[in-house]
């Protein structure tokens, strides 16, 4: 028989939400500490991240132990719970200095520029006073705690989650208040002369002995729900009750009366002269140290600086290996696709490009940069051919633009559905087979990275999305660069090629154009060149001439990429939705159009340019009124479309993230089954019935992604308004646009809520 | 506590001596009787019953429906939401006998609808990622132990397609003991899907609040630094004078 201990200490209720902010605020406190530790070593000593870590610790255990799991089944386990949130964390959480060391850890533009002014408005210092002062965090503190023990209220929380929250959030920052001026985390200053703690804390005591007695002595059961759930072990709700007095009563006074003792010792013994004279002094960061790491910080995360990292992502062999894995994967994709079965989801090319790299590539877009470019299987291939072909003429003059690629992707995303590309293992093969023909002729005869710059549709999607990736290829410093005389980053010298995309380094802004191939960090002969953190979507309201670009306001053509990319995301992404499927059934309505192909062209057609380029023409023609400004509307519309790159990133991710999930363990039984066709079935025969990582929580993060994606490409907007017209025009300037972006939100969410066609799985 | 209202049958046998098979009429408490509320109501009161599911006694497996002694077993089953509701519902049970939980009994679940689905029943919205999960055959479910974060209940997620009065049935078989309860579980019409997300709808709009104050926090602040410019820079030009 199961052992009852065993279940109940295994009770465990880990929800991502709770744990991931945990682990966020210990992230960042960990960063800011290790910062100031080495300007203050006295101040943030290693006692004072333990305490902070212990503190998050004990809300994780409060949060998700099994405390949690049994608190509405025994008043008792609620009791602990509730001691913890009030008794346990809050001190120990405040006994980490928490300010400065979690104010350090953020981000300096957040910390400064979002976080700073709140921090410096005299309204919000004096509330802070106001609350953190004795008297009203006493008062504060007492009336929650009997408030919440009051039986109507308790049994709310009993009957309800959010309410059961709520009374613990209440509970937590109450108990943060009421710590405040016991602990007096630094830099506060005490509002009353730290003696005044003893009788702060001994009337807090007496209110607990006072509501702890009247549950240990209650002669009847205060909370009904309690005599309603299942007893444990004969025991009845009124011993229930009793025994969660005594628990409120006995530890809850000792967290009380241990620090009004310890203060008491302190105030009363002789060396607290000598204590107060051995203050830390205000200055104590050591000489030198300020500076380096105030250019340490300026100079941000590079992930180029360990020199093993760089020895490694900078060595051909890394590259060429990489890229020959995908090609070599490639090949299984074309092969297993012409010859194996042509259900998608048995086979390797129905499972592995459209389930996995999309979802893998986006999400690595987004989380670090353009990596999948990098190992580009098609690149290889082109390198190869160069040994054989003579690439010496250069790419035509006309062409030298995206309208060919946006074109591309259009026709993708038309052919996507109008010929059901993830259905058919045989057609994704034959378009790899062409991609690989294509990149090798294009490469072969004409010079530089042709294909990737002009043609290739998946490069243009990846050098959109990684616009808002959180690095960039660039110099480290830009002294160096003015000094350099031969320019290796892009001419390429001896040893090394150049920039094959013709950015020049110094004057490249954002990762536009850029596959990693970090030729240029290979070239430089300076070593000036890393993978750098940058503020992710920054490019998109800098409007400064780009090396091979030049500026986005006079990039039609960019924009129009950008557009067919964004709009393509919602259109890709409702073709998947049933009502949309169902509207799209036009010979219900008796057209008499020729099939699905130029039913779906049509909609795409209005869906990707006419609706979208109307509504753009509207917005930029009501921003340069509103506004008055000389800008031309195609001037404006060119900018403004590039600030949408984040929203459609973020459908981008919902969309190709959820196939992910839903189809996480599909390739376990494509591989089960192509050994087995080879006869080398170690792995066993195919499991097709198998569980995926899709969680109910999925939509939640979908919905996160699109709320991010919504406040970049917002701010954005903001930002290039004002960079058009002045501070008092940038609101006319920016509200027609942000209208059009809070409206595609509005479809986003409609989009999520449809039901969905179950692509490239068996659960369907 | 709501006066009992649902008279059911309940089953046990006891086989382990050889006694032939009893039957007891069992009353089960179904404490979640829930009126329906209709038309724009539903919304309002959808909205009220998203913060506080008042009537219902809520443990960690949701709120107690039904709980009844089926010899030699006490049966508490709990749905999660609370209110229980078309769509996705955590159905669990938990199992005891005298020495406390069982741990290794075999419990299925299964739900009728006692009255025809209506001419257009309101139909369950699930997310996407569930739909593909969920189990939608509502006869025969086996509850599980390993599937709820309380490892003393047996518990999986149903999808129940519509509202209405439902017919619950729990067996439970261990080794000879088997005993079968049933009762009615009212399922309320399902929420509309917005309320279940409506802190993602919120937040855009919180964060363009906070925008708003920074922008109006900053603006005197940055009026101040440049008048001051100002007056140092005519100081400046003064005194040169």
């Amino acid at each position: 028989m199961p052992d009852v201990s065993n279940a109940i200490f295994g009770s465990w209720s880990i929800t991502f939400g709770p744990t991931f902010a945990l682990t966020l605020t210990a992230l960042l406190y960990v960063r800011g500490w290790f910062k100031l530790r080495s300007l203050a070593p006295r101040r943030f000593d290693g006692w004072r991240l333990t305490s902070f870590l212990g503190g998050l610790f004990t809300l994780f255990i409060a949060i998700s132990s099994p405390l949690d799991s049994f608190a509405n089944l025994l008043l008792q386990v609620h009791m602990v719970q509730h001691l913890l949130f009030m008794m346990v964390a809050p001190p120990l959480l405040l006994l980490g200095n928490p300010f400065l060391p979690l104010l350090t850890g953020l981000p300096r533009p957040i910390a400064r520029e979002a976080i700073g002014p709140f921090l410096a408005w005299r309204p919000l210092r004096q509330l802070g006073l106001w609350l953190t002062h004795p008297r009203t965090a006493w008062i504060i503190f007492v009336a929650f705690t009997l408030g919440w023990h009051l039986p109507a209220p308790y049994e709310l929380t009993l009957h309800s989650d959010a309410w059961h929250e709520v009374e613990h959030i209440c509970f937590l920052l109450s108990a943060l208040l009421f710590w405040w001026p016991v602990v007096q985390p630094w830099p506060s200053r005490p509002q009353w002369p730290r003696w005044t703690m003893i009788p702060y804390l001994l009337l807090a005591d007496i209110q607990n002995t006072a509501l702890s007695a009247f549950l240990s002595f209650s002669d009847r059961v205060l909370y009904p729900t309690y005599e309603s759930v299942p007893h444990f072990a004969g025991m009845t709700a009124l011993n229930d009750q009793n025994i969660a007095g005594a628990i409120m009563w006995v530890p809850g006074s000792i967290a009380y009366l241990l620090p009004a003792a310890v203060i008491a010792a302190r105030y009363l013994s002789p060396r607290r002269v000598g204590m107060a004279v051995k203050r830390i002094p205000h200055q104590s960061v050591r000489p030198g140290i300020r500076g380096s790491l105030r250019h340490r910080v300026r100079s941000g995360f590079d992930l180029l600086a360990n020199p093993q990292i760089r020895r490694l992502l900078s060595s051909l062999w890394l590259r060429r290996s990489l890229q020959l894995a995908t090609f070599l994967t490639a090949i299984l994709i074309v092969m297993d696709g012409l010859f194996g079965p042509q259900l998608p989801p048995m086979n390797a090319a129905g499972v592995l490009p459209w389930t996995y790299w999309r979802g893998f590539t986006v999400l690595a877009l987004l989380i670090a940069g353009n990596f999948f470019c990098f190992a580009c299987p098609f690149t290889f291939v082109r390198d190869i051919g160069r040994k054989v072909f003579p690439a010496r003429w250069n790419w035509p003059r006309r062409l030298r633009s995206k309208w060919l690629a946006a074109g591309l992707v259009l026709l993708y995303l038309w052919s996507y559905e109008a010929f059901s590309l993830w259905n058919s293992p045989w057609l994704t093969a034959w378009i790899i087979v062409g991609y690989f023909v294509a990149a090798l002729l294009i490469d072969g005869f004409f010079r530089g990275a042709s294909f990737c710059k002009y043609v290739c549709p998946i490069g243009q999607f990846h050098f959109v999305q990684s616009l808002i990736s959180p690095l960039e290829v660039k110099v480290r410093n830009q002294e160096i660069c003015r000094s350099c005389k031969t320019f290796d980053c892009i001419r390429g010298n001896a040893e090394h090629r150049g920039c094959e995309l013709r950015l020049f380094q110094p004057k490249k802004e954002s990762n536009l154009d850029c596959t990693f191939c970090l030729d240029c960090v290979r070239a430089c002969p300076h070593d000036n060149v890393g993978i750098i953190a940058t503020m992710p979507a920054r490019s998109l309201w800098i409007d400064r001439a780009r090396s091979s670009i030049g500026r986005f306001a006079r990039r039609a053509d960019l924009a129009v990429l950008v557009g067919v990319l964004v709009f393509g995301a919602f259109a890709n992404a409702a073709g998947m939705a049933l009502p949309v499927e169902n509207f799209l059934n036009f010979e219900r309505l008796d057209f008499d159009l020729p099939g699905r192909p130029f039913e779906l062209a049509i909609f795409f057609g209005l869906a990707i340019c006419v609706i979208p380029a109307l509504l753009i023409a509207g917005c930029s023609w009501m921003s340069q009124r509103l506004g008055s400004v000389s800008n031309s509307r195609l001037e404006m519309a060119n900018r403004f479309v590039m600030t949408l790159a984040p929203l459609g990133a973020s459908i981008w991710l919902a969309h190709l993230g959820f196939h992910l999930f839903v189809g996480s363990h599909t390739f376990i039984p494509v591989f089960q089954r192509l050994l087995t066709d080879v006869h080398f079935p170690f792995l066993g025969a195919p499991a097709w019935n198998i569980r995926s990582w899709a969680f109910p929580e999925l939509l939640d993060w979908e919905f996160l992604a699109i709320d991010l994606g919504l406040l970049a490409t917002l701010y954005s907007m903001w930002r290039v308004a004002r960079d058009i017209g002045s501070s008092s025009r940038a609101f006319p300037i920016f509200l027609p646009w942000g209208i059009f972006a809070l409206g595609l939100f509005g479809l986003a969410i409609w989009i999520i809520f449809q039901p969905m066609e179950m692509r490239g799985t068996f659960m369907s | 506590m709501r006066p009992l209202d649902n008279q059911c049958l309940g089953k046990a046998r006891d086989d382990r001596n050889g006694r032939s098979s009893l039957t007891h009429r069992i009353a089960l408490q179904n404490l979640n009787p829930a009126p329906r509320p209709q038309g724009w109501a539903t919304l309002i009161q959808s909205l009220i019953l998203l913060l506080s599911s008042l009537g219902t006694v809520l443990a960690d497996g949701g709120a107690v429906q039904l709980h009844a002694t089926a010899l030699p077993f006490v049966v508490t089953v709990f749905t999660d939401p609370p209110q229980c509701r078309a769509g996705q519902v955590d159905l669990s049970a938990l199992v005891q006998e005298e020495n406390g939980p069982v741990l290794d009994a075999e419990v299925v679940a299964s739900l009728s609808a006692l009255e025809p689905a209506k001419a257009s029943p309101t139909a369950a919205w699930l997310p996407p990622a569930c739909a593909s999960t969920a189990v939608t055959d509502l006869r025969d479910v086996p509850l599980q132990i390993s599937h709820g974060t309380n490892r003393l209940f047996y518990s999986a997620e149903i999808q129940i397609p519509y509202d209405g009065r439902w017919q619950l049935k729990v067996s439970i078989r261990r080794g000879t003991d088997h005993a079968t309860l049933q009762g009615v579980l009212d399922v309320d019409r399902p929420l509309p899907p917005v309320t279940a997300y409506w802190q993602w709808f919120l937040l855009p709009f919180l964060a363009i609040g906070g925008f708003v104050l920074q922008q109006h926090i900053r603006r005197p602040r940055k009026q101040e630094s440049a008048e001051t410019t100002a007056r140092q820079a005519a100081t400046k030009v003064i005194g040169e004078k």
